[in-house]
C-alpha cells in the first residue's frame, strides 16, 4: 500500500475521516519500525506532536477551520529553530543548544497546522553531500542501506523516502535539498532565493541558503512551499512578494513551453546510467508537449569552483560566532578569551567544517582576497547574467540533478573534491538565485533513483512545479525503496 | 627551491607557469602545511600535525581546482551584481529585536556556557599585570 500523501492526509483530517492523533501515532510507529536501519532522526518530539495533533482534532470537532497541512507529520532539518527544542546543526559545537525562538518558515508550517515530529540528520553545518559529515548519526539511503542518502539534507530525504513522514523541510545552499532528493527518489524544491524566510535557520552561506520542502510527490511539495513561502521582515533578504497557491495551476501541463537543455552540460561527463536517464527524461518532456531548445550558459562549468569560494568565504565569517562565549560548546580550562575561542572551535567543529573555514579564511585573507573572493564574485555575476539570457530563449531549463545516482557510504569521505563535484549541476542554480526542483526520473541499473533538475526564472517557482508535476504524471514514478518497503 | 617561493605558489597556483613548478618539491608540502597552520590560526582553529598534513594536501587540490577560474575572469563586474528588487534598508525603522522583546533574555542566558545575573561570563580578556601570565 502506498503511504498517504500530505495532501490526502490533510484532507482526511479536515473532513474527520481520520484523526490527527491517529496520523501522528502511525508516523511514530513507522519511525520505530524503520529508523533504526535508516537513521534519519536525531530526536523525536512525541509528546509535543501528540498535543499538537490533539489540538487539531479538538479544533476540527469545534468546527474551526484547519490549515492546508492539517495534521501532516513533518520532519525538520537539524538547522531550523523550533522554540524550546534542541538544535545541533549536525555538530558537537551546538550540543545542548536550545532554540529560544521559532524559525519563520517553521512558524508558517505550524500555522498551516503541520505537526513537527522531530529533527533529522544533516552534514555538519550543511557542509557535505552525503550526510557523512554529521557528528551525530549515520543516515542510510532507504533504497540501499549501503548507499549515501545524499546531503546535506540527507535525513530529510531519507525520512520521506522511507515513508516515515510525508513531508520534511530541508535547506539548500549548493544542492543540499535537490541532490539528496535525487538520491532518495523524492521531490525536492530549492525555491527562488528570498522566496522563503531564513529567519531562524542556522546560517551557512547567507547569500545562497534557502529553505524548501522534500516530499513524495510534486503536489505535496507545492502544497508545502505555498505554506512556508512569503515575506518576513525579520529576514532582510526575504522577498516582499506575497505567498501564493502553487497547487492551483499545477495540473495545467507544459504544452508549448520551451524547455532548454544547456549546451555545456555534456552527457559525456555523466555516468552512463545518468546520461541514459537524462536522455529518457528529455523524451518524456517532449511527450508532455514541451518544445526542446538548446541554450548556452558558458560559465556553468565554473560553478563548483565559484561556489566553493563564495560559500566557504561566507561560512568562515558566519561561523565566527561559534566561539564558546554565548552558546554551544566551551573548552574547559581556558585561561584567556583567545584560548577559549580556539579551544572551543577546535574541539567543537569536525574536519570538513574546519577545512571549509580554512578555505574561506584563505580566500578572504589579505593578498588573496581579489584573486579568490573578488574573482568568484565577478564570475557569479556574469553567470547570473548568462542564466537570464538563457531564460530569454527558454521558459525552463533542465539538467540531471547529479552526475550519478547515490554513491556508496564511505566512498568519497577522504576525497573532498570528488564529493564537491557531485554538486556540479546544483551549484549554478544556487549562484543564480533561481528556483530548482529535483523530480525522480527513474532508476539506474543498480536500482537506485535518478533525479531530473528543472530550473525556472526567479520567482517562477510555480512554473517549475507545474513542469515537475507534468513530468511526474508522465513517468508514474513511485517511491518504493525495497529494504524498508 | 621551495624556500624561494612566495605567496600563492605555495598553494600550487598557476599550474602552467614553470616558476610554480619550481616549488613542486619535497619541501612544498611542509610549506603548504605551514600556510594551513597560519590560516587556521587566523580562523582561531588549532589543528594537529596530522590534520595539518591532510588539510594541506586536500586544500592544495581544491585550490588548484578553484584556480581554473583565472581564465574566466576578465575583471569586469556584471550588471547583474547591481540588480536588486527592493532595498530593505528603505524601511529601516527601529523595532524591537523580537516580538517578545527582552523577554527572551532568560532563554538566551540558559544557552550560555557560563553567566552571572544578566551577564555572560568569559575568561579574562587581558592578563592581569603581575598575574600568572
Amino acid at each position: 500500500m502506498q503511504p498517504m500523501t500530505a495532501e490526502g492526509l490533510a484532507a482526511a483530517i479536515r473532513s474527520g475521516e481520520r484523526s490527527a492523533v491517529d496520523a501522528v501515532d502511525a508516523t511514530f510507529a513507522r519511525i520505530d519500525e524503520v529508523d533504526a536501519a535508516v537513521g534519519a532522526f536525531l530526536e523525536l518530539w512525541r509528546d509535543e506532536a501528540a498535543e499538537r495533533a490533539a489540538d487539531i482534532d479538538r479544533r476540527r470537532d469545534e468546527g474551526l477551520p484547519l490549515g492546508p497541512l492539517a495534521g501532516v507529520p513533518t520532519a525538520l532539518k537539524d538547522n531550523m529553530s523550533l522554540a524550546g527544542h534542541e538544535l545541533n546543526c549536525g555538530s558537537r559545537i551546538l550540543a545542548g543548544y536550545r532554540a529560544p525562538y521559532t524559525a519563520g518558515a517553521v512558524e508558517r508550517l505550524v500555522a498551516a497546522d503541520a505537526v513537527p515530529v522531530g529533527r533529522v540528520n544533516m552534514d555538519e553545518f550543511a557542509m557535505g553531500s552525503s550526510c557523512e559529515n554529521s557528528a551525530l548519526a549515520a543516515t542510510h539511503n532507504p533504497w540501499n542501506l549501503a548507499m549515501a542518502p545524499g546531503g546535506s539534507s540527507g535525513g530529510s530525504a531519507a525520512a520521506v523516502a522511507a515513508a516515515e513522514v510525508p513531508l520534511a523541510l530541508g535547506s539548500d545552499t549548493g544542492g543540499s535539498i535537490r541532490q539528496p532528493a535525487a538520491f532518495c527518489g523524492v521531490v525536492g524544491v530549492k525555491p527562488t532565493y528570498g522566496r522563503v524566510s531564513r529567519y531562524g535557520l542556522v546560517a551557512f552561506a547567507s547569500s545562497l541558503d534557502q529553505i524548501g520542502p522534500l516530499a513524495r510527490n510534486v503536489r505535496d511539495a507545492a502544497l508545502a512551499l505555498g505554506a512556508i513561502a512569503g515575506p518576513d521582515p525579520r529576514d532582510a533578504t526575504c522577498s516582499e512578494e506575497p505567498a501564493c497557491d502553487f497547487l492551483q495551476p499545477i495540473e495545467d501541463g507544459i504544452e508549448g513551453l520551451k524547455v532548454g537543455t544547456i549546451r555545456e552540460v555534456r552527457t559525456s561527463a555523466l555516468e552512463a546510467d545518468a546520461a541514459r536517464g537524462f536522455e529518457r527524461a528529455l523524451k518524456t518532456l517532449v511527450r508532455c508537449g514541451a518544445e526542446l531548445v538548446e541554450v548556452s550558459v558558458p560559465l556553468i562549468e565554473t560553478a563548483v569552483a565559484t561556489y566553493y569560494v563564495l560559500a566557504n568565504s561566507e561560512a568562515s565569517a558566519n561561523l565566527a560566532r561559534f566561539d564558546g562565549s554565548r552558546y554551544g560548546h566551551r573548552a574547559a580550562g581556558a585561561r584567556s578569551l583567545a584560548e577559549m575561542y580556539t579551544g572551543s572551535r577546535s574541539e567543537g567543529f569536525g574536519p570538513e567544517v574546519k577545512r571549509r573555514i580554512i578555505l574561506g579564511t584563505f580566500a578572504l585573507s589579505s593578498g588573496y582576497y581579489d584573486a579568490y573572493y573578488g574573482r568568484a564574485a565577478r564570475i557569479a555575476g556574469v553567470l547570473r547574467q548568462q542564466f537570464s539570457e538563457a531564460f530569454e530563449k527558454a521558459d525552463l531549463l533542465v539538467t540531471p540533478t547529479s552526475p550519478s545516482g547515490a554513491f556508496k557510504l564511505g566512498e568519497r569521505v577522504d576525497d573532498p573534491l570528488a564529493m564537491y563535484l557531485s554538486d556540479v549541476f546544483t551549484t549554478p542554480t544556487s549562484l543564480a538565485g533561481i528556483p530548482g526542483i529535483s523530480v525522480p526520473c527513474g532508476l539506474d541499473s543498480r536500482g537506485l533513483p535518478l533525479g531530473l533538475q528543472i530550473l525556472a526564472r526567479p520567482f517562477a517557482d510555480g512554473t517549475a512545479l507545474r513542469a515537475a508535476r507534468a513530468f511526474e504524471r508522465e513517468t508514474g514514478f513511485e517511491c518504493r525503496p525495497e529494504p524498508v518497503s | 627551491m621551495a624556500g624561494a617561493c612566495i605567496g600563492p605558489t605555495r598553494w600550487r597556483l598557476g599550474g602552467a607557469a614553470p616558476s610554480s613548478y619550481d616549488c613542486y618539491t619535497y619541501s612544498e608540502v611542509s610549506l603548504a602545511a605551514e600556510e594551513v597552520r597560519r590560516i587556521a590560526e587566523l580562523a582561531r582553529l588549532r589543528i594537529s600535525a596530522q590534520e595539518e598534513a591532510t588539510f594541506a594536501s586536500q586544500l592544495s587540490e581544491i585550490v588548484d581546482y578553484i584556480d581554473q577560474l583565472r581564465e574566466f575572469d576578465d575583471g569586469a563586474a556584471s550588471l547583474a551584481d547591481t540588480e536588486t528588487a527592493s532595498d530593505p534598508a528603505d524601511n529601516d525603522l527601529p523595532r524591537p529585536s523580537s516580538a517578545a522583546g527582552g523577554a527572551l533574555l532568560d532563554e538566551f542566558l540558559d544557552n550560555a556556557p557560563a553567566s552571572l545575573d544578566r551577564f555572560l561570563l568569559v575568561p579574562q580578556v587581558k592578563a592581569t599585570p603581575g598575574g600568572e601570565e
